[in-house]
C-alpha cells in the first residue's frame, strides 16, 4: 500500500493547466491555412487539388476571388504541398470554434 | 424608447440570462450521427486526467432527456436523420447545438451525397461550429468554452483585397 501512496506523490499532478496557460504544439503540425496575397497568383492549383474542394477561385468581370472555408478543411497539407509559389502555408493554429459560419472564411481579392 | 432600443435592451437580458444557465455547469449528450469515429475518440479522451472536462463543471450524460448541450459529430448520415431529430426533440429547452468536426461543419470529406446530408446546419440549427478533423481536445474545450460564454472566439472573416 505504501508504495502505491509513494508512486501517488511522486509522480503529482498531471493535468494540462488549458486554457488558463497556452498550449503550445509540437514543429509538424496542421494546423489553420493562411493565405500568403502577395505571392498568390491564381493559378487555381490548388482549388484542383483539395480533396474537400474548399478553395474556390471565381472569375467575375472586374475581379478574380480566392476563398477558403474553414468549414470543411481536413487540415492535410496538398494546397501547401502544390502550390509553386508557397502562398498557402499551414500554421500551428487550433483554436478555431466559431458562432457563425460567416467567420469561418479568408478571402482574397484581386483587381483585374 | 424606439423599437429598436427595445430589442437591444432584451438581447442583453437574454444574453446575460444565458450566462447565468450555461456558465455554471453543463451536460453534454454526444451524438454520433454517422462520423468516422475520430471525433469520438477525441471526445472520450476529453475525460482523461489530462485534459480533464470535469474540473469545468462539464459533465458527459447518458441521455439527451438530461443533457444541455447536443455534440454532433459527423455528416448527418440519411439513415441517422430521424434519430437526430428525435433526439432534439428530446433535449429540453434551453439547449443548443455544437457542431463538432469538419464533417459536422458543412459536410467535410463526405460532403453532401446520395448518403449523407451535408452537416449538421441541414437539419438542426447550429450554435457553434468546430473545424478540426479530428479537432484536438483543446479545441473542443475553447469551443465549448465560447459555448458557455466565458471565451471570446478568436476566428473573423478576413478579406484582403488588392
Amino acid at each position: 500500500m505504501f508504495d502505491i501512496l509513494r508512486m501517488t506523490i511522486k509522480s503529482g499532478v498531471l493535468t494540462a493547466k488549458y486554457p488558463e496557460k497556452e498550449d503550445h504544439v509540437s514543429e509538424g503540425f496542421r494546423g489553420m491555412p493562411k493565405f500568403v496575397p502577395e505571392k498568390c497568383t491564381m493559378c487555381g492549383d490548388c482549388v484542383e487539388i483539395c480533396p474537400s474542394s474548399v478553395l474556390l477561385l471565381e472569375k467575375t468581370e472586374y475581379e478574380m476571388r480566392l476563398t477558403i472555408s474553414y468549414c470543411g478543411c481536413i487540415f492535410c497539407g496538398r494546397c501547401e504541398e502544390i502550390c509553386t509559389h508557397q502562398a498557402i502555408k499551414l500554421t500551428r493554429e487550433f483554436e478555431m470554434a466559431s458562432k457563425t459560419r460567416h467567420d469561418l472564411v479568408s478571402i482574397i481579392r484581386r483587381k483585374i | 424608447m424606439t423599437i429598436e432600443d427595445e430589442i437591444e435592451v432584451m438581447g442583453q437580458r437574454l444574453h446575460s440570462r444565458i450566462r447565468n444557465i450555461f456558465g455554471r455547469s453543463l451536460n453534454i449528450r454526444e451524438v454520433d450521427a454517422g462520423s468516422c469515429n475520430g471525433c469520438e475518440v477525441e471526445v472520450v479522451s476529453l475525460s482523461n486526467p489530462i485534459y480533464d472536462i470535469e474540473r469545468f463543471g462539464i459533465h458527459i450524460s447518458a441521455s439527451p432527456r438530461h443533457a444541455d448541450v447536443l455534440l454532433v459529430t459527423g455528416p448527418v448520415t440519411w439513415n441517422m436523420e430521424l434519430a437526430l431529430l428525435k433526439t432534439y426533440n428530446a433535449t429540453p429547452s434551453p439547449k443548443f447545438v455544437v457542431a463538432m468536426g469538419s464533417c459536422a461543419c458543412n459536410g467535410g470529406i463526405f460532403g453532401s451525397t446520395y448518403a449523407s446530408c451535408g452537416g449538421v446546419d441541414k437539419i438542426l440549427p447550429v450554435d457553434v461550429y468546430i473545424p478540426g478533423c479530428p479537432p484536438r481536445p483543446q479545441a473542443v474545450i475553447f469551443g465549448l468554452m465560447v459555448a458557455m460564454g466565458k471565451l471570446e472566439q478568436k476566428m473573423l472573416r478576413t478579406e484582403v483585397i488588392e
